[in-house]
């Protein structure tokens, strides 16, 4: 009976003992190489694998009239190329992080990152190669890693490169996206079209899918690598990226009616525009095309118009002209999205913010 | 003896915390493909001396996506966990046993999308479950049996493997959970006085996770606390020269939500309520084949998660020395 007791409880542990751990056989399919341009260690794996989170290609759009889903106080991305307004809401985003589309000639990834509350707006076409973004389901700073259909490389949304794969240090060329309330988008573009629920998905779109993580500030779920506590971790912020510099800019500098900052960054001007009550930041470096600098000033009023020069041209949201002697000139688009406050600390330790002596 | 009495009163009280604090206010991270430890603790009473021990095969298939008790019609993701489990209980007395609980896991991640396969697996041994189980009344003797059992549970299993390019897991796919935690389990059964072989009988299972402090290297995870009620009834049929114990059970479980740096996850925890067809088999008085499919009837799942579409054991049991003459034919899963 002791012989057996013994060999009854020590073959069980033995035979256990003697299993390896670790990524069974051939599976782990992670596309990219072993090369990383940020710490491996600090990349994790969000969850639900790659491509878990589907991203959308060329979805469906429907006229705001027909949007009857969308309350006015939801956020969305807007963007606009030549008269075509679109909009992409972040109740959408939320459940699938990227969609890739076409407007008119542009092939533009719009790239939201629900836990850092990034919106970024990407041009797909690399190296004259039009490509598609997927979510890789890995995470960087508890930020969305996006990786290319072409080559399998893998980016980061918020250092704006490429971090793995074939593409490894290139940088991303982005488009401006405006991220407002739909009450506000249709207020500046009442002919803006915007993504249908009808996305081929069956999902809840009207429900967030973070519980309370927009606004418990302590819930972080994934690691980072720096925090600041010079705002609360979940206030969102404009960020401007500027040749490795970083300024952010708070609603707190702004009130209810447009307001116009103009700034200097790293020996580059830029201009900020912002409206607290309607929600939105927008930036743009102060040069019209020509090499000058202008002196910009709010203009109440006029959505999508939002700011005058000493000119007298009229620029909207977009960084056009809309009237003026610089009539359809353009203003050369900040690499600026707006985020969770604990998203650019965590990226950009040495990011400075306007009005901070 | 009377140290015997607070630890029993331990239990109740433990148990009670655990039903009447889980219910339903909601483990495993995004889906509910954890390992099946809390479940698969506890044989039935035999007389001292006896071992007996189990080797099983557990499969988990979780291809459900659901929000709340909404099913999305997606196709696209599927979750499996393959478990050996390697269970072996000693009774020391014929009111003391001690039970054991070990396991290796095999977890596979599958995503479809585009007609591109991504599949992501791991494996290595996981946590163990070591029980002192009293047994306060026998079948044998008194017609029914009444068990109550508390233990920890033992973070054997790693909670930081990689995947091919080192790149850090999340605790879904971690064949253990870092943690050390507290299992209660409680076990009722009865004969029917007309036909002895029929045997009811109920199991409360309950599980106080602790935290996971190095869960990502910096943050900590604590898988949200667990209790399970299992009621069933079986008996056995002589069909040829073989003897079969067919037995059916109903189980209800609810999980709290996971938490991570002391936040709820929001995709996790949830309530199931599973059906259970078994059968058995007597291949000679000291051992038993027995097949346990499981079938959902009912899930609420905290947020939006895969939840399991089927599982399954198939276990080999054998006992070593003297068991007692009327074991239940409700098979424990």
């Amino acid at each position: 009976m002791k012989r057996s007791l013994v060999f009854g409880i020590l073959w069980p542990v033995m035979l256990l003992m003697g299993c390896e751990d670790g990524p069974a056989g051939n599976g782990a399919i992670f596309s990219g190489s072993d090369s990383w341009s940020i710490p491996r260690d600090e990349v994790f794996d969000g969850g639900p694998g790659k491509d878990g989170i589907p991203a959308l290609t060329e979805p469906e759009f429907i006229s705001a009239g027909e949007a009857e889903y969308l309350s006015d106080d939801e956020l969305v991305l807007g963007f606009v190329h030549g008269d075509e307004a679109r909009a992409y809401p972040h109740d959408i985003l939320d459940w699938h992080e990227i969609i890739n589309d076409l407007v008119g000639d542009v092939n533009i990834s719009v790239t939201y990152c629900p836990l850092t509350g990034t919106g970024i707006g990407w041009n797909r076409e690399i190296d004259g190669n039009v490509t598609t973004f997927g979510v890789s389901g890995l995470l960087y700073n508890s930020n969305l890693i996006p990786y290319d259909r072409s080559t399998g490389s893998n980016w980061s949304q918020i250092r704006l490169d490429c971090v793995n794969g074939e593409h490894i240090g290139k940088k991303v060329e982005v488009f401006p996206l405006v991220e407002t309330t739909w009450f506000t988008w249709k207020e500046m573009y009442p002919t803006t079209t915007v993504v249908s629920r009808n996305t081929g998905h069956d999902r809840n779109y009207g429900r967030y899918p973070y519980g309370n993580y927009r606004t418990a500030h302590d819930n972080l779920i994934f690691p980072v690598a720096n925090e600041d506590d010079r705002f609360q971790n979940k206030e969102r912020v404009l960020g401007i990226v500027q040749s490795g510099r970083v300024r952010v800019y708070s609603f707190t500098g702004f009130d209810d009616k447009v307001n116009v900052i103009n700034d200097e960054l790293n020996g580059i001007d830029v201009v900020v525009a912002g409206n607290r009550e309607d929600n939105f930041m927008v930036a743009y470096i102060n040069d019209p095309g020509d090499g000058s600098t202008l002196s910009f000033s709010a203009v109440q009023g006029q959505y999508p118009v939002v700011m005058t020069d000493g000119e007298g041209n009229m620029w909207d949201v977009n960084g056009r002209a809309v009237a003026g002697p610089r009539k359809d000139a353009r203003l050369s688009p900040a690499a600026s999205f707006m985020g969770y406050w604990f998203s650019f600390a965590a990226f950009y330790p040495d990011l400075t913010i306007y009005g901070d002596s | 003896m009377r140290y015997l009495n607070y630890i029993l009163k331990y239990i109740i009280v433990a148990q009670g915390i655990l039903v009447s604090g889980q219910l339903p206010g909601y483990s495993q991270t995004c889906c509910s493909g954890g390992v099946p430890l809390s479940g698969n603790i506890g044989f039935e009473g035999a007389e001292s001396g006896t071992l007996q021990m189990e080797l099983s095969y557990d499969l988990n298939y979780l291809a459900t996506l659901k929000t709340g008790s909404e099913i999305y019609e997606d196709g696209t993701r599927q979750r499996t966990t393959h478990s050996l489990l390697v269970k072996a209980g000693y009774s020391i007395k014929h009111w003391l046993a001690i039970d054991a609980l070990f396991s290796y896991v095999f977890q596979g991640r599958r995503i479809t999308f585009d007609d591109q396969i991504n599949q992501v697996d791991t494996r290595g041994l996981g946590d163990a479950v070591l029980m002192a189980k009293f047994i306060l009344l026998n079948l044998p003797e008194a017609g029914s049996e009444l068990q109550l059992g508390i233990g920890p549970k033992l973070p054997l299993g790693r909670s930081d493997l990689t995947n091919n390019f080192d790149i850090t897991l999340n605790a879904d796919m971690q064949p253990g959970s870092g943690s050390w935690d507290l299992i209660t389990w409680s076990y009722y059964a009865r004969q029917f006085v007309k036909r002895p072989t029929t045997v009811v009988s109920a199991r409360i299972v309950g599980r106080l996770n602790g935290t996971n402090r190095e869960y990502l290297g910096t943050q900590t995870y604590r898988i949200g606390n667990s209790v399970q009620f299992y009621l069933g009834i079986g008996d056995n049929v002589v069909w040829g020269n073989m003897i079969l114990s067919p037995s059916l059970s109903l189980r209800y479980r609810y999980a709290d939500g996971d938490q991570i740096n002391g936040q709820t996850l929001e995709n996790t925890g949830g309530q199931w309520i599973n059906l259970l067809p078994a059968v058995s088999w007597h291949l000679s008085p000291n051992s038993i084949l027995h097949f346990v499919p499981e079938l959902p009837l009912y899930s609420e799942v905290g947020g939006t998660q895969l939840t399991p579409t089927f599982r399954m054991q198939l276990g080999f049991y054998h006992s070593f020395g003297r068991i007692g003459k009327n074991k239940s034919n409700t098979y424990q899963l």
